[in-house]
C-alpha cells in the first residue's frame, strides 16, 4: 500500500492551476482552429460557463452531503455550511456551466455551438486539478472506497483506497486524445462527446466513492444520468433536423 | 457618436475573472483545516495565523462574491438600457426625399 496522506493545502493551488492550464489550452486551441463565434461573443459565452459553472458546481456539492445539510439546517447552521470549505462537484460545474451557456445563447441569439473549443482544456483542467484532489487525501471528499488491490493508496486514514483520482486523470488522457483528434465532425460534436463520455465515466466511478445513496446511486450520478438521457435527446433531435433538411 | 456604456465596459471579462477568484476562495478554506491541526500542535503560533488567513479567505469570497453580484445587475441594467436606446438610436428623417427635391426647386 502506498502511502500519500491528507494535504488539504494543496488543493487550492492546483485548483489555480487547473484554470491557468485549462485558459492556456484553449488559447492555444483557439489560434490553431480559430473561433465560430467572435470575440465579444466568446467571452459572453465563457462568462454565463463560469458563473453557471460556480453555482451548479456548488449547489451539486451540497446536495450531494444532503445528510449533513439536513442536520446544519435543523441545527440552524446553514450559512456556516454555506461558506464552508468543500462541496463543489466537477459533475455540478459542467452541467451548470452548460445550462449557462445555453440560456446565455438563448439570451442573446448566439446561434452557432460554442463548446468545441472548450472539450480539450476542460480534459487539461480537470486532470491538474484532480492532482490536488489526491494530494489532499482524506480532506478532500473525492476519496475511493477501501480496497486490497496492491496499487491501494493511504489517504492519510490508515485505510487502503481505490485511487479514484488517478483512475479519473488516466481517463481524461485518453479522452483528451479522443477530443483532440481533428477529424470532420459537425460543429458541437467535441464538446458532446466530451460531456457524454466524462457523465458516463463519473456515473461509473462514482460506484467506487463511498457517498449517501438515493436508490443505489449517488446524487452526482442521478445527476449524470440526467446529463447523458438530455444529450441523447439533443442528438436524436439534431439527427431528426438533419434528415429533415436532407430530405 | 458614443458608443454605449454596456459596449464599452468589459462586463462578460470582469464576470468571468471574478467568479474564477470567487471559486477558488471558496476552496481556500480548506487551508484552515490544516492550519488548525498547526494549532493543536503549536497553540502560540497557530491560533494568529489562522485568523489571518481565515479573514484572508472570508475577505476575498465576500469582496468576489459582491463585487460579482453587483456586477451582474449593472451588466443586466445596462444591456437592457443598450437594447432600448440602441432601438431608438436611428438617425430621424426630418425630410423625404420629395420634400428635399422640392425645396431645391424653390431655390
Amino acid at each position: 500500500m502506498l502511502s500519500i496522506g491528507s494535504h488539504p493545502a494543496w488543493h487550492p493551488l492546483f485548483e489555480t492551476l487547473a484554470y491557468a492550464a485549462g485558459y492556456a489550452v484553449f488559447r492555444f486551441n483557439r489560434d490553431r482552429q480559430g473561433d465560430v463565434v467572435a470575440e465579444p461573443q466568446r467571452w459572453t459565452v465563457m462568462a454565463a460557463a463560469a458563473v453557471g459553472a460556480l453555482l451548479g458546481s456548488r449547489v451539486l456539492g451540497l446536495a450531494e452531503q444532503w445528510p449533513t445539510v439536513v442536520a446544519a439546517w435543523n441545527s440552524r447552521h446553514i450559512l456556516a455550511l454555506l461558506l464552508s470549505p468543500g462541496g463543489k462537484t466537477i459533475a455540478g460545474g459542467l452541467l451548470g456551466g452548460w445550462i449557462g451557456v445555453e440560456a446565455m445563447k438563448k439570451l442573446t441569439g448566439i446561434q452557432r455551438r460554442t463548446g468545441d473549443l472548450f472539450a480539450l482544456p476542460l480534459c487539461v483542467g480537470i486532470a491538474v486539478g484532480r492532482i490536488g484532489c489526491f494530494i489532499a487525501g482524506i480532506a478532500d471528499d473525492t476519496y475511493g472506497k477501501p480496497t486490497s488491490l496492491p496499487w491501494a493508496v493511504d489517504l492519510g486514514d490508515g485505510i487502503g483506497r481505490h485511487p479514484v483520482q488517478i483512475y479519473e486523470i488516466l481517463f481524461l488522457l485518453l479522452l483528451a486524445i479522443l477530443v483532440s483528434k481533428r477529424a470532420a465532425r459537425r460543429e458541437g460534436t467535441q464538446f458532446r462527446i466530451f460531456l457524454a463520455s466524462y457523465l458516463s465515466w463519473r456515473l461509473f466511478i462514482d460506484f467506487f466513492k463511498p457517498q449517501p445513496l438515493i436508490h443505489g446511486l449517488n446524487l452526482i450520478q442521478w445527476s449524470c444520468l440526467a446529463g447523458i438521457l438530455f444529450l441523447a435527446l439533443d442528438w436524436l433531435r439534431g439527427r431528426a433536423t438533419n434528415e429533415q433538411t436532407a430530405g | 457618436m458614443n458608443r454605449p456604456l454596456v459596449d464599452r465596459i468589459p462586463f462578460a471579462k470582469i464576470v468571468t475573472v471574478l467568479a474564477i477568484i470567487f471559486g477558488i476562495a471558496l476552496g481556500l478554506c480548506g487551508l484552515n483545516g490544516v492550519l488548525m491541526a498547526i494549532i493543536k500542535s503549536n497553540e502560540e503560533f497557530g491560533a494568529p495565523l489562522l485568523v489571518t488567513t481565515g479573514i484572508v479567505e472570508i475577505g476575498g469570497m465576500l469582496l468576489s462574491g459582491v463585487c460579482l453580484v453587483l456586477t451582474v445587475i449593472a451588466w443586466v441594467i445596462l444591456s437592457a438600457v443598450g437594447s432600448f436606446s440602441r432601438s431608438g438610436a436611428e438617425p430621424q428623417k426630418l425630410f423625404d426625399e420629395e420634400s428635399n427635391t422640392g425645396s431645391k426647386d424653390e431655390l
